[in-house]
């Protein structure tokens, strides 16, 4: 049997062999996606080994539209680097969009915002948001892949002063009511940055395709 | 020629007709299969009533207009809200209390199902839970620090008194800490709190809760680094 070596924190070397294989395939995906374009800093962390996810030929990830990142498989954390992205998380069902939720990096204090969403059930505050480490893209994702949901994530680019904005606007935001998830999310980034023009969705399929027709356009 | 006419207005009344109603008949059918999902619904339990203050300061942190009182919903309610933008009184109050009920259901469904059975009872609770009921139950259900306490919990932890005793500003604290996390970014939680107290207090002003005077009275109030201390999550 394999000797298993650990550190001083306690992890182990298949662990730590893990995490330098998974930085390696982030620093690839960078490369591959910086070809596309300067502004693309976003990139994934998949739950497979990196057997698999070498087998899998990075399938998961649609290099044609570097811009949005399609999560089907297991991933478990989407890392911005910078720390400078508004990410748009939204679900499916069937084919039918079914939740929308926001999350901004905020300069280091991010904010995920789930309006009328069911993620951390049990213990949610009536303004629909998340801080600190609650705020984790990864443990959402998850979530919402546990509930057999398909989940497709859009990203862009935004300023520091942007996302502030953006926060405040989901700290003034009161609950947007049944079926409110998207004209939530679409009434906290319409009118800043990026989102100058975007306009205000009742449905998540609806937002989803305005975002993806404003990622062309702004990143064309 | 003309009964090939009248038959051509017949057809075309059916089918403005159809038009009309199928959106509502789909609306009725997500309403009574998302209200067939739930094992049991929820029944009204004897409470104790919350005084008007209380009432108030809740009501108004949902961003609800006065008076204190849930417009009973029938489905189709909700294409005027989400298309014509109308706001049913007391639906988003109804809708929180509705989330937090279902969240005893047990493990969530998919999104899809989850917002039909959040739909369904919110429709289902305006029609048959008494507006008090309503309001007692959102004050049941307050949220800090990912712990769900009852205002008279909390108004015993922050303010060492109970609930009958409660002071607009009091309330208002209790329910601007029960909203979430704080984004401190440049800002200090104190100014955080001091800010959503103010907007609920203006709220409770703008619906008669409150006069004037007490408004001012209430704004000017300083939040102790105590109730900070205990309102501050740490994640």
């Amino acid at each position: 049997m394999r000797e298993r070596k650990h550190d001083t924190l306690g992890t182990s070397e298949d662990e730590l062999s893990q995490r330098r294989k998974s930085i390696a395939f982030l620093l690839l995906l960078h490369i591959r996606h910086c070809k596309k374009g300067p502004q693309i800093r976003t990139a994934l962390i998949m739950e497979h080994s990196w057997e698999t996810i070498e087998a899998l030929g990075f399938a998961p990830i649609v290099l044609d539209e570097p811009y949005r990142i399609i999560v089907q498989n297991n991933p478990v954390n989407f890392i911005d680097p910078k720390g400078l992205a508004t990410t748009i998380i939204i679900t499916s069902d069937y084919g039918l969009g079914s939740h929308a939720a926001v999350r901004v990096d905020n300069s280091g204090d991010p904010i995920l915002y789930d309006p009328g969403g069911s993620y951390m059930n049990g213990a949610r505050g009536s303004g629909d948001f998340f801080t600190g480490n609650e705020a984790s893209l990864g443990s959402y994702i998850k979530y919402q892949q546990g509930t057999g949901s398909d989940i497709n994530i859009i990203s862009f680019n935004t300023t520091p002063q942007q996302e502030s904005a953006i926060a405040t606007n989901i700290e003034n935001a009161t609950n947007p009511g049944d079926f409110g998830c998207a004209k939530g999310v679409s009434n906290v980034l319409n009118g800043v940055g990026p989102f100058k023009d975007l306009g205000i969705y009742n449905l998540p399929d609806s937002l989803s395709n305005a975002l993806q027709k404003l990622q062309k356009a702004l990143y064309k | 020629m003309k009964k090939i006419i009248a038959k051509k207005k017949i057809l075309f009344i059916v089918l403005i007709a159809s038009l009309i109603t199928l959106p509502l008949l789909i609306v009725e059918c997500g309403y009574r299969y998302g209200l067939h999902l739930f094992r049991e619904l929820p029944s009204v339990q004897a409470y104790q009533p919350l005084p008007s203050i209380v009432t108030n300061g809740i009501w108004a942190s949902f961003s609800e207009k006065a008076p204190p009182r849930v417009k009973p919903l029938m489905p189709w309610n909700i294409l005027e809200d989400e298309v014509l933008g109308c706001d049913s009184p007391g639906a988003k109050i109804t809708n929180y209390v509705s989330r937090r009920l279902l969240e005893i259901e047990g493990p969530s469904p998919r999104m899809l199902t989850w917002h039909l059975q959040e739909f369904s009872l919110t429709v289902w609770l305006s029609r048959n839970w008494p507006t008090e009921r309503i309001i007692h139950e959102a004050g049941n259900q307050i949220v800090i620090c990912r712990e769900a306490s009852s205002i008279d919990k909390l108004a015993n932890k922050l303010f060492d008194k109970n609930s009958d005793a409660l002071e607009a500003h009091e309330i208002a604290l209790i329910m601007a800490a029960g909203k979430g996390g704080f984004v401190h970014a440049g800002e200090s939680l104190q100014n955080q709190l001091l800010k959503r107290r103010n907007q609920i207090l203006e709220r409770m002003l703008k619906n008669g809760a409150i006069s004037e005077g007490d408004y001012t009275t209430s704004r000017n109030q300083p939040i102790t680094s105590l109730q900070q201390d205990l309102i501050e999550c740490r994640n």
